[in-house]
């Protein structure tokens, strides 16, 4: 039996709470709140809670999907990102790169959130970068 | 204090309360595998702050024999709720009328796990 306590910060917003999540046989059992996290101080919301649920869940996403037609298709992640990189530069081409918005996510670390805003206005060449809290 | 004023003391504490769970999720006395409060008989769901007093004096209820007050509650609750001291009060009642106190002799059976006839009640696993 191997048990471990895995150190790590909740997804579910951009407060950035610190969790355990209890690991038993590479198995997921639970969440403790990080008592000597400088922001949650040890303590949770009912999200970070239940902050592992998703990671096992059936309805969970495993790869890339493509919409053809009147279904989704699963597609291969170079797939999915060229039709994505095709299709927003021929909108910026065709409508101008202020017809494009960047929406950014809490789930995100700070890093990620700076390459968002990067590609939004370095390679995109817009100003039109908010967060997922405002939508 | 008066009735009154402990009354309105632990209502303005409970209303503050976010209903995380934490304090049962932290509690190492918590152990049964279905909680009554998330029981829809007896917690209304969907309420925040949970209605006065349902949701933490049935803790508290259920606290009563097994609450050595390690704090973890207290310390873990984001809205700085004193559990402690609702257990606590509790834990002095269980001492006076019952003279069982949680967690000093391994061989007591807390009274309240206990049926009339003194037969221990069947654990919901069993």
């Amino acid at each position: 039996m191997e048990y471990r306590n895995v150190l790590t910060t909740c997804v579910y917003c951009g407060s950035g709470c610190g969790l355990n999540i209890q690991v038993l046989d590479g198995e997921i059992v639970g969440i403790l709140p990080d008592k000597e996290h400088p922001i949650s101080r040890g303590s949770l919301c009912i999200k970070g809670w239940n902050a592992a649920s998703f990671v096992t869940h059936p309805d969970r996403l495993k790869a890339p999907l493509i919409r053809r037609g009147d279904g989704f298709q699963e597609a291969t992640w170079d797939e999915a990102l060229t039709l994505v990189a095709e299709k927003l530069a021929a909108i910026r081409d065709q409508s101008g790169p202020d017809s494009i918005a960047f929406l950014a996510s809490a789930k995100c670390t700070n890093e990620e959130n700076y390459l968002l805003q990067k590609l939004a206005r370095a390679v995109v060449k817009t100003n039109n970068i908010d967060h997922c809290a405002r939508l | 204090m008066s009735l009154q004023e402990r009354r309105e003391f632990w209502q303005e504490q409970f209303l503050k309360c976010i209903k995380c769970y934490g304090c049962r999720n932290i509690c190492p006395e918590c152990f049964c595998a279905s909680c009554t409060l998330e029981d829809p008989l007896w917690v209304e769901r969907g309420e925040l702050a949970p209605p006065f007093p349902m949701f933490h004096l049935i803790r508290a209820m259920h606290m009563s024999s097994r609450c050595v007050a390690c704090r973890q509650c207290e310390l873990t609750c984001p809205a700085h709720i004193p559990l402690t001291v609702l257990y606590d009060l509790i834990r002095q009642d269980m001492e006076t009328l019952l003279g069982y106190v949680p967690g000093v002799d391994i061989d007591a059976a807390p009274p309240i796990s206990l049926t009339l006839s003194d037969a221990p009640l069947r654990m919901e696993s069993d």
